[in-house]
Protein backbone atom coordinates (compact mmCIF):
# COMPACT_ATOMS: atom_id res chain seq x y z
CA UNK A 1 0.00 0.00 0.00
CA UNK A 2 1.45 3.37 -0.88
CA UNK A 3 0.97 6.53 1.14
CA UNK A 4 -1.99 7.83 -0.85
CA UNK A 5 -3.84 4.52 -0.52
CA UNK A 6 -3.07 4.28 3.17
CA UNK A 7 -4.33 7.78 3.94
CA UNK A 8 -7.37 7.13 1.79
CA UNK A 9 -8.18 4.00 3.76
CA UNK A 10 -7.62 5.65 7.09
CA UNK A 11 -9.71 8.61 6.05
CA UNK A 12 -12.57 6.28 5.15
CA UNK A 13 -12.24 4.42 8.45
CA UNK A 14 -12.47 7.69 10.38
CA UNK A 15 -15.59 8.96 8.65
CA UNK A 16 -17.39 9.35 11.96
CA UNK A 17 -14.99 11.97 13.19
CA UNK A 18 -15.18 15.69 12.56
CA UNK A 19 -13.11 16.98 9.66
CA UNK A 20 -10.65 18.56 12.08
CA UNK A 21 -10.05 15.42 14.15
CA UNK A 22 -9.74 13.35 11.02
CA UNK A 23 -7.23 15.70 9.48
CA UNK A 24 -5.19 15.80 12.68
CA UNK A 25 -4.93 12.03 12.64
CA UNK A 26 -4.11 11.83 8.93
CA UNK A 27 -1.43 14.47 9.32
CA UNK A 28 0.09 12.62 12.25
CA UNK A 29 0.43 9.35 10.36
CA UNK A 30 1.50 11.00 7.14
CA UNK A 31 4.28 12.79 8.99
CA UNK A 32 5.23 9.61 10.85
CA UNK A 33 5.54 7.66 7.60
CA UNK A 34 7.63 10.33 5.89
CA UNK A 35 9.95 10.74 8.88
CA UNK A 36 10.38 7.05 9.47
CA UNK A 37 11.04 6.25 5.82
CA UNK A 38 13.56 9.08 5.54
CA UNK A 39 15.32 8.25 8.81
CA UNK A 40 15.57 4.52 8.27
CA UNK A 41 16.18 4.71 4.53
CA UNK A 42 13.22 2.46 3.80
CA UNK A 43 10.41 2.72 1.31
CA UNK A 44 7.13 4.23 2.41
CA UNK A 45 5.31 1.01 1.50
CA UNK A 46 7.58 -0.88 3.85
CA UNK A 47 7.04 1.57 6.68
CA UNK A 48 3.28 1.52 6.13
CA UNK A 49 3.25 -2.27 6.38
CA UNK A 50 4.93 -1.80 9.78
CA UNK A 51 2.04 0.26 11.06
CA UNK A 52 -0.33 -2.68 10.96
CA UNK A 53 -3.89 -2.92 9.70
CA UNK A 54 -5.69 0.35 9.04
CA UNK A 55 -8.68 -0.86 11.07
CA UNK A 56 -6.50 -1.21 14.18
CA UNK A 57 -5.07 2.26 13.70
CA UNK A 58 -8.55 3.68 13.26
CA UNK A 59 -9.67 1.95 16.45
CA UNK A 60 -6.77 3.45 18.30
CA UNK A 61 -7.51 6.93 16.96
CA UNK A 62 -11.18 6.63 17.83
CA UNK A 63 -10.28 5.57 21.36
CA UNK A 64 -8.72 8.99 21.91
CA UNK A 65 -11.93 10.83 21.11
CA UNK A 66 -14.22 11.75 24.00
CA UNK A 67 -17.32 10.30 22.38
CA UNK A 68 -15.96 7.71 20.01
CA UNK A 69 -18.17 6.78 17.14
CA UNK A 70 -20.74 9.41 17.87
CA UNK A 71 -22.29 11.70 15.31
CA UNK A 72 -19.85 13.66 13.25
CA UNK A 73 -20.04 17.10 14.71
CA UNK A 74 -17.76 20.04 15.07
CA UNK A 75 -16.39 20.01 18.62
CA UNK A 76 -19.05 22.21 20.13
CA UNK A 77 -17.89 21.60 23.72
CA UNK A 78 -19.51 24.06 26.03
CA UNK A 79 -20.37 27.44 24.70
CA UNK A 80 -18.06 30.14 26.02
CA UNK A 81 -19.82 31.57 29.03
CA UNK A 82 -19.81 35.05 27.69
CA UNK A 83 -18.37 36.11 24.41
CA UNK A 84 -16.56 39.34 25.05
CA UNK A 85 -18.25 42.06 23.09
CA UNK A 86 -16.03 43.17 20.27
CA UNK A 87 -16.61 46.43 18.54
CA UNK A 88 -16.11 46.18 14.81
CA UNK A 89 -14.26 48.73 12.78
CA UNK A 90 -14.51 48.04 9.05
CA UNK A 91 -11.17 48.22 7.31
CA UNK A 92 -9.89 47.91 3.78
CA UNK A 93 -9.81 44.74 1.71
CA UNK A 94 -12.49 42.86 3.64
CA UNK A 95 -10.57 43.19 6.90
CA UNK A 96 -12.45 44.10 10.04
CA UNK A 97 -10.70 45.68 12.99
CA UNK A 98 -11.97 44.36 16.31
CA UNK A 99 -11.65 46.11 19.59
CA UNK A 100 -12.49 44.59 22.96
CA UNK A 101 -12.40 46.87 25.94
CA UNK A 102 -13.03 46.23 29.61
CA UNK A 103 -12.03 47.32 33.05
CA UNK A 104 -8.69 45.71 33.87
CA UNK A 105 -9.95 44.96 37.38
CA UNK A 106 -12.13 42.14 36.22
CA UNK A 107 -9.30 40.28 34.49
CA UNK A 108 -7.10 37.85 36.39
CA UNK A 109 -5.67 36.01 33.44
CA UNK A 110 -5.20 36.76 29.76
CA UNK A 111 -4.67 33.92 27.31
CA UNK A 112 -3.74 34.55 23.68
CA UNK A 113 -3.40 31.63 21.29
CA UNK A 114 -2.67 32.68 17.75
CA UNK A 115 -0.38 31.79 14.87
CA UNK A 116 1.43 33.99 12.35
CA UNK A 117 0.25 37.15 14.07
CA UNK A 118 2.67 39.67 15.60
CA UNK A 119 1.89 40.44 19.23
CA UNK A 120 2.35 43.80 20.87
CA UNK A 121 1.77 44.15 24.58
CA UNK A 122 2.02 47.62 26.02
CA UNK A 123 0.86 49.96 28.71
CA UNK A 124 -2.12 52.20 28.21
CA UNK A 125 -4.50 54.04 30.52
CA UNK A 126 -4.86 53.49 34.25
CA UNK A 127 -7.91 51.27 34.29
CA UNK A 128 -8.78 49.91 30.88
CA UNK A 129 -7.66 46.74 29.19
CA UNK A 130 -7.95 46.82 25.41
CA UNK A 131 -7.46 44.03 22.96
CA UNK A 132 -7.29 44.91 19.28
CA UNK A 133 -7.13 42.47 16.43
CA UNK A 134 -8.16 42.15 12.83
CA UNK A 135 -10.35 39.56 11.23
CA UNK A 136 -10.33 38.73 7.55
CA UNK A 137 -11.98 36.15 5.40
CA UNK A 138 -9.31 33.63 6.38
CA UNK A 139 -8.66 34.71 9.90
CA UNK A 140 -11.11 34.43 12.77
CA UNK A 141 -10.81 34.60 16.51
CA UNK A 142 -12.91 33.55 19.39
CA UNK A 143 -12.79 36.02 22.21
CA UNK A 144 -14.34 35.27 25.57
CA UNK A 145 -14.30 36.40 29.16
CA UNK A 146 -15.14 33.85 31.81
CA UNK A 147 -14.35 33.87 35.53
CA UNK A 148 -11.83 36.63 35.10
CA UNK A 149 -10.10 34.86 32.22
CA UNK A 150 -9.91 36.72 28.94
CA UNK A 151 -9.16 34.42 26.05
CA UNK A 152 -8.42 35.16 22.43
CA UNK A 153 -8.19 31.95 20.46
CA UNK A 154 -7.51 31.90 16.77
CA UNK A 155 -9.73 29.61 14.80
CA UNK A 156 -7.97 27.41 12.29
CA UNK A 157 -6.57 29.36 9.40
CA UNK A 158 -5.84 26.17 7.56
CA UNK A 159 -8.46 24.64 5.37
CA UNK A 160 -8.41 21.08 4.28
CA UNK A 161 -9.00 19.67 0.85
CA UNK A 162 -9.38 16.14 -0.40
CA UNK A 163 -7.43 13.51 1.62
CA UNK A 164 -6.63 16.12 4.19
CA UNK A 165 -4.09 17.99 2.09
CA UNK A 166 -3.58 21.33 3.70
CA UNK A 167 -4.64 24.46 1.93
CA UNK A 168 -2.94 27.34 3.64
CA UNK A 169 -4.87 30.49 3.95
CA UNK A 170 -3.13 33.55 2.64
CA UNK A 171 -0.77 34.87 5.27
CA UNK A 172 -2.03 38.13 6.54
CA UNK A 173 0.22 39.07 9.47
CA UNK A 174 -2.43 40.97 11.32
CA UNK A 175 -1.03 42.48 14.48
CA UNK A 176 -2.70 41.77 17.78
CA UNK A 177 -2.34 44.49 20.33
CA UNK A 178 -3.00 44.18 24.04
CA UNK A 179 -2.98 47.41 26.00
CA UNK A 180 -3.13 47.24 29.79
CA UNK A 181 -2.54 49.53 32.78
CA UNK A 182 1.08 49.88 33.88
CA UNK A 183 0.25 47.80 36.91
CA UNK A 184 -2.17 44.95 36.36
CA UNK A 185 -3.35 42.23 38.74
CA UNK A 186 -3.35 39.63 36.00
CA UNK A 187 -1.26 36.91 34.45
CA UNK A 188 -0.53 36.84 30.74
CA UNK A 189 0.00 33.71 28.73
CA UNK A 190 0.49 34.55 25.06
CA UNK A 191 1.46 32.31 22.21
CA UNK A 192 2.03 33.01 18.55
CA UNK A 193 4.34 31.70 15.86
CA UNK A 194 6.32 32.82 12.82
CA UNK A 195 5.97 36.37 13.94
CA UNK A 196 7.32 38.86 16.44
CA UNK A 197 6.42 39.42 20.08
CA UNK A 198 7.03 42.70 21.86
CA UNK A 199 6.17 43.68 25.41
CA UNK A 200 7.08 46.86 27.26
CA UNK A 201 6.67 48.71 30.54
CA UNK A 202 4.15 46.63 32.43
CA UNK A 203 4.06 45.16 35.87
CA UNK A 204 2.00 41.95 36.12
CA UNK A 205 1.00 40.64 39.50
CA UNK A 206 0.65 37.21 38.00
CA UNK A 207 2.84 35.10 35.77
CA UNK A 208 4.11 36.23 32.41
CA UNK A 209 4.61 33.76 29.65
CA UNK A 210 5.36 34.75 26.06
CA UNK A 211 5.85 32.08 23.47
CA UNK A 212 6.70 32.23 19.82
CA UNK A 213 8.21 29.90 17.27
CA UNK A 214 10.40 31.06 14.40
CA UNK A 215 10.04 34.63 15.54
CA UNK A 216 11.70 37.16 17.83
CA UNK A 217 10.75 38.12 21.34
CA UNK A 218 11.63 41.58 22.63
CA UNK A 219 10.86 42.65 26.18
CA UNK A 220 11.68 45.72 28.15
CA UNK A 221 10.70 47.07 31.55
CA UNK A 222 8.57 44.15 32.70
CA UNK A 223 7.78 42.78 36.09
CA UNK A 224 5.86 39.60 36.92
CA UNK A 225 5.60 36.82 39.45
CA UNK A 226 7.41 34.46 37.10
CA UNK A 227 8.74 35.15 33.62
CA UNK A 228 8.99 32.70 30.77
CA UNK A 229 10.07 33.75 27.28
CA UNK A 230 10.38 30.95 24.77
CA UNK A 231 10.83 30.81 21.02
CA UNK A 232 12.84 28.92 18.44
CA UNK A 233 15.02 29.87 15.49
CA UNK A 234 14.90 33.52 16.48
CA UNK A 235 16.49 35.82 18.99
CA UNK A 236 15.34 36.96 22.40
CA UNK A 237 16.14 40.39 23.76
CA UNK A 238 15.24 41.22 27.34
CA UNK A 239 16.01 44.39 29.26
CA UNK A 240 15.06 45.42 32.75
CA UNK A 241 12.99 42.42 33.74
CA UNK A 242 12.06 41.65 37.31
CA UNK A 243 10.56 38.48 38.71
CA UNK A 244 9.45 37.51 42.19
CA UNK A 245 10.13 33.91 41.28
CA UNK A 246 12.17 32.49 38.43
CA UNK A 247 13.02 33.58 34.91
CA UNK A 248 13.37 31.27 31.96
CA UNK A 249 14.50 32.52 28.54
CA UNK A 250 15.02 29.98 25.84
CA UNK A 251 15.38 29.70 22.09
CA UNK A 252 17.38 27.74 19.57
CA UNK A 253 19.60 28.61 16.61
CA UNK A 254 19.68 32.23 17.65
CA UNK A 255 21.07 34.58 20.23
CA UNK A 256 19.82 35.78 23.59
CA UNK A 257 20.69 39.29 24.71
CA UNK A 258 19.79 40.31 28.22
CA UNK A 259 20.48 43.31 30.37
CA UNK A 260 19.42 43.98 33.91
CA UNK A 261 17.49 40.89 34.93
CA UNK A 262 16.57 40.26 38.54
CA UNK A 263 14.76 37.29 40.02
CA UNK A 264 14.34 35.88 43.50
CA UNK A 265 14.88 32.39 42.16
CA UNK A 266 16.72 30.85 39.22
CA UNK A 267 17.47 32.71 35.99
CA UNK A 268 18.10 30.52 32.98
CA UNK A 269 19.15 31.71 29.53
CA UNK A 270 19.44 28.86 27.11
CA UNK A 271 19.95 28.54 23.37
CA UNK A 272 21.85 26.45 20.89
CA UNK A 273 23.92 27.52 17.90
CA UNK A 274 23.74 31.08 19.07
CA UNK A 275 25.47 33.30 21.59
CA UNK A 276 24.24 34.47 24.93
CA UNK A 277 25.01 37.94 26.14
CA UNK A 278 24.01 38.89 29.67
CA UNK A 279 24.81 42.01 31.68
CA UNK A 280 23.76 42.85 35.24
CA UNK A 281 21.93 39.68 36.06
CA UNK A 282 21.02 38.94 39.62
CA UNK A 283 19.28 35.86 40.96
CA UNK A 284 19.44 32.99 43.37
CA UNK A 285 20.91 30.94 40.60
CA UNK A 286 22.14 31.90 37.13
CA UNK A 287 22.57 29.56 34.26
CA UNK A 288 23.77 30.58 30.78
CA UNK A 289 23.80 27.75 28.31
CA UNK A 290 24.44 27.33 24.63
CA UNK A 291 26.17 25.07 22.21
CA UNK A 292 28.26 26.30 19.30
CA UNK A 293 27.89 29.79 20.64
CA UNK A 294 29.81 32.16 22.89
CA UNK A 295 28.76 33.31 26.33
CA UNK A 296 29.55 36.94 27.09
CA UNK A 297 28.58 38.57 30.32
CA UNK A 298 29.23 41.08 33.04
CA UNK A 299 27.88 41.70 36.50
CA UNK A 300 26.55 38.21 37.11
CA UNK A 301 25.54 37.97 40.71
CA UNK A 302 24.28 34.74 42.27
CA UNK A 303 25.33 32.17 44.85
CA UNK A 304 25.29 29.62 42.07
CA UNK A 305 26.47 30.36 38.52
CA UNK A 306 26.63 27.87 35.67
CA UNK A 307 28.14 28.82 32.30
CA UNK A 308 28.15 26.00 29.80
CA UNK A 309 28.62 25.92 26.03
CA UNK A 310 30.71 24.16 23.45
CA UNK A 311 32.73 25.52 20.55
CA UNK A 312 32.18 28.98 21.88
CA UNK A 313 34.22 31.15 24.18
CA UNK A 314 33.16 32.08 27.68
CA UNK A 315 34.13 35.60 28.45
CA UNK A 316 33.15 38.12 31.06
CA UNK A 317 32.93 39.01 34.71
CA UNK A 318 31.14 37.77 37.80
CA UNK A 319 30.73 39.86 40.94
CA UNK A 320 32.84 39.32 44.04
CA UNK A 321 36.32 38.04 44.69
CA UNK A 322 37.89 34.71 43.72
CA UNK A 323 38.01 33.57 47.34
CA UNK A 324 34.21 33.68 47.54
CA UNK A 325 33.86 30.96 44.92
CA UNK A 326 34.19 27.25 44.59
CA UNK A 327 35.24 26.97 40.97
CA UNK A 328 35.04 24.18 38.42
CA UNK A 329 36.29 25.27 35.02
CA UNK A 330 37.23 23.27 31.99
CA UNK A 331 37.86 23.61 28.30
CA UNK A 332 39.66 21.49 25.76
CA UNK A 333 42.10 22.64 23.08
CA UNK A 334 42.05 26.21 24.38
CA UNK A 335 43.16 28.46 27.17
CA UNK A 336 41.50 28.83 30.54
CA UNK A 337 41.93 31.87 32.78
CA UNK A 338 40.25 30.19 35.75
CA UNK A 339 41.82 27.83 38.20
CA UNK A 340 39.77 25.08 39.74
CA UNK A 341 39.03 25.70 43.41
CA UNK A 342 37.27 22.56 44.50
CA UNK A 343 37.09 23.73 48.11
CA UNK A 344 36.77 27.48 47.73
CA UNK A 345 34.15 29.86 49.06
CA UNK A 346 30.39 29.41 49.46
CA UNK A 347 29.50 30.59 45.97
CA UNK A 348 29.55 28.05 43.20
CA UNK A 349 30.91 28.77 39.73
CA UNK A 350 30.87 26.15 37.03
CA UNK A 351 32.37 26.99 33.64
CA UNK A 352 32.61 24.54 30.79
CA UNK A 353 33.26 24.73 27.07
CA UNK A 354 35.17 22.90 24.37
CA UNK A 355 37.58 24.15 21.72
CA UNK A 356 37.31 27.72 22.92
CA UNK A 357 38.85 29.98 25.52
CA UNK A 358 37.61 30.70 29.00
CA UNK A 359 38.30 34.24 30.12
CA UNK A 360 36.43 34.96 33.31
CA UNK A 361 37.36 37.67 35.80
CA UNK A 362 36.12 38.61 39.22
CA UNK A 363 34.78 42.12 39.26
CA UNK A 364 35.38 42.56 42.99
CA UNK A 365 39.03 42.30 42.17
CA UNK A 366 39.14 44.73 39.27
CA UNK A 367 41.53 47.16 40.98
CA UNK A 368 43.97 44.49 42.02
CA UNK A 369 44.17 42.96 38.57
CA UNK A 370 44.78 46.30 36.87
CA UNK A 371 47.78 46.74 39.16
CA UNK A 372 49.14 43.36 38.28
CA UNK B 1 -3.57 -4.18 33.05
CA UNK B 2 -6.38 -1.88 34.05
CA UNK B 3 -6.91 0.50 31.13
CA UNK B 4 -7.22 3.57 33.32
CA UNK B 5 -3.96 2.80 35.11
CA UNK B 6 -2.18 2.14 31.85
CA UNK B 7 -3.40 5.39 30.34
CA UNK B 8 -2.13 7.39 33.29
CA UNK B 9 1.24 5.70 33.02
CA UNK B 10 1.62 6.26 29.29
CA UNK B 11 0.60 9.89 29.67
CA UNK B 12 3.22 10.50 32.34
CA UNK B 13 5.78 8.57 30.31
CA UNK B 14 5.32 10.68 27.18
CA UNK B 15 5.28 13.87 29.27
CA UNK B 16 8.61 12.85 30.76
CA UNK B 17 10.06 12.28 27.28
CA UNK B 18 9.04 15.84 26.43
CA UNK B 19 10.81 17.34 29.43
CA UNK B 20 14.10 16.83 27.61
CA UNK B 21 13.13 18.79 24.53
CA UNK B 22 10.21 19.49 22.24
CA UNK B 23 9.72 16.55 19.98
CA UNK B 24 7.64 15.22 17.08
CA UNK B 25 5.75 12.02 16.34
CA UNK B 26 8.47 9.88 14.88
CA UNK B 27 11.15 11.04 17.29
CA UNK B 28 8.86 10.36 20.23
CA UNK B 29 8.02 6.91 18.98
CA UNK B 30 11.74 6.16 18.64
CA UNK B 31 12.52 7.49 22.12
CA UNK B 32 9.62 5.57 23.59
CA UNK B 33 10.68 2.37 21.88
CA UNK B 34 13.89 2.33 23.88
CA UNK B 35 11.88 1.80 27.04
CA UNK B 36 8.50 0.29 26.24
CA UNK B 37 6.83 -1.18 23.22
CA UNK B 38 4.46 1.57 22.22
CA UNK B 39 3.31 1.41 18.63
CA UNK B 40 2.95 4.54 16.53
CA UNK B 41 -0.79 4.13 16.51
CA UNK B 42 -0.86 3.82 20.31
CA UNK B 43 1.20 6.99 20.63
CA UNK B 44 -1.39 9.06 18.83
CA UNK B 45 -4.18 8.80 21.42
CA UNK B 46 -1.69 9.60 24.17
CA UNK B 47 -0.61 12.84 22.49
CA UNK B 48 -4.17 13.73 21.60
CA UNK B 49 -5.25 13.20 25.19
CA UNK B 50 -2.35 15.20 26.59
CA UNK B 51 -3.02 18.04 24.20
CA UNK B 52 -6.71 18.30 24.95
CA UNK B 53 -5.90 18.08 28.66
CA UNK B 54 -3.50 21.00 28.39
CA UNK B 55 -0.39 19.06 29.49
CA UNK B 56 1.09 19.40 26.03
CA UNK B 57 0.98 22.05 23.36
CA UNK B 58 1.85 21.60 19.75
CA UNK B 59 3.13 23.80 16.98
CA UNK B 60 4.19 23.15 13.43
CA UNK B 61 7.54 23.86 11.97
CA UNK B 62 8.80 23.38 8.48
CA UNK B 63 11.23 20.57 7.97
CA UNK B 64 12.61 19.60 4.57
CA UNK B 65 9.81 21.25 2.67
CA UNK B 66 6.99 19.82 4.73
CA UNK B 67 5.42 20.59 8.05
CA UNK B 68 6.18 18.77 11.20
CA UNK B 69 4.09 18.97 14.34
CA UNK B 70 6.19 19.47 17.46
CA UNK B 71 4.92 18.83 20.95
CA UNK B 72 5.93 20.83 23.96
CA UNK B 73 5.23 20.13 27.63
CA UNK B 74 3.42 22.88 29.54
CA UNK B 75 3.52 23.81 33.20
CA UNK B 76 0.30 21.83 33.61
CA UNK B 77 2.17 18.89 32.08
CA UNK B 78 4.88 19.14 34.70
CA UNK B 79 2.19 19.22 37.36
CA UNK B 80 0.67 16.14 35.81
CA UNK B 81 3.99 14.28 36.17
CA UNK B 82 4.16 15.29 39.82
CA UNK B 83 0.59 14.15 40.38
CA UNK B 84 1.39 10.84 38.74
CA UNK B 85 4.42 10.29 40.97
CA UNK B 86 2.35 11.05 44.04
CA UNK B 87 -0.41 8.74 42.97
CA UNK B 88 2.11 6.07 42.24
CA UNK B 89 3.25 6.14 45.85
CA UNK B 90 -0.22 4.97 46.83
CA UNK B 91 -0.17 2.20 44.28
CA UNK B 92 3.24 1.18 45.46
CA UNK B 93 2.02 0.84 49.01
CA UNK B 94 -0.80 -1.39 47.87
CA UNK B 95 1.58 -3.41 45.74
CA UNK B 96 3.95 -3.90 48.65
CA UNK B 97 1.05 -4.89 50.87
CA UNK B 98 -0.17 -7.49 48.40
CA UNK B 99 3.28 -8.98 47.93
CA UNK B 100 3.94 -9.31 51.63
CA UNK B 101 0.97 -11.50 52.38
Amino acid sequence: MNRGEFLDHLDAALQNLSAKDRTDALNFFEEMIADKAADQGRSEEDVIADLGPVEEIAKSVLSSMPAAGSEAQPPANKAPARAAVAQSIPGEGGATGKRVEMSADQVRNVILRVTDCPLIIRRGGDTQLTLQYTETEDLHFECSLEDGELRLIQQSRVRYGLFGWRIWARRTDMTIELTVPADIASSLDAQTSNSSVRAEDISFWGDLRLQNANGRIQCKGLQARSVELATSNASIRAEHILSQQGMDLRTSNASITAESLRAAQAITLRTSNGHVEARQVQGNQISLRSSNGALQFGGLEAPDITLVTSNGRIEGGVTGKPAEYTVTASTVNASNSLKNHPAGGPRRLEVRTLNANIQVHFEGEAVASSNG
Amino acid sequence: MDAQLKRGMLDAFVLKLLTRQDSYGYQLSQDAARIVSLSESALYPVLKRLESGGGVESYTQEYGGRLRRYYRITKAGYRQIDAFLKEWEEIRKIYDFIREE
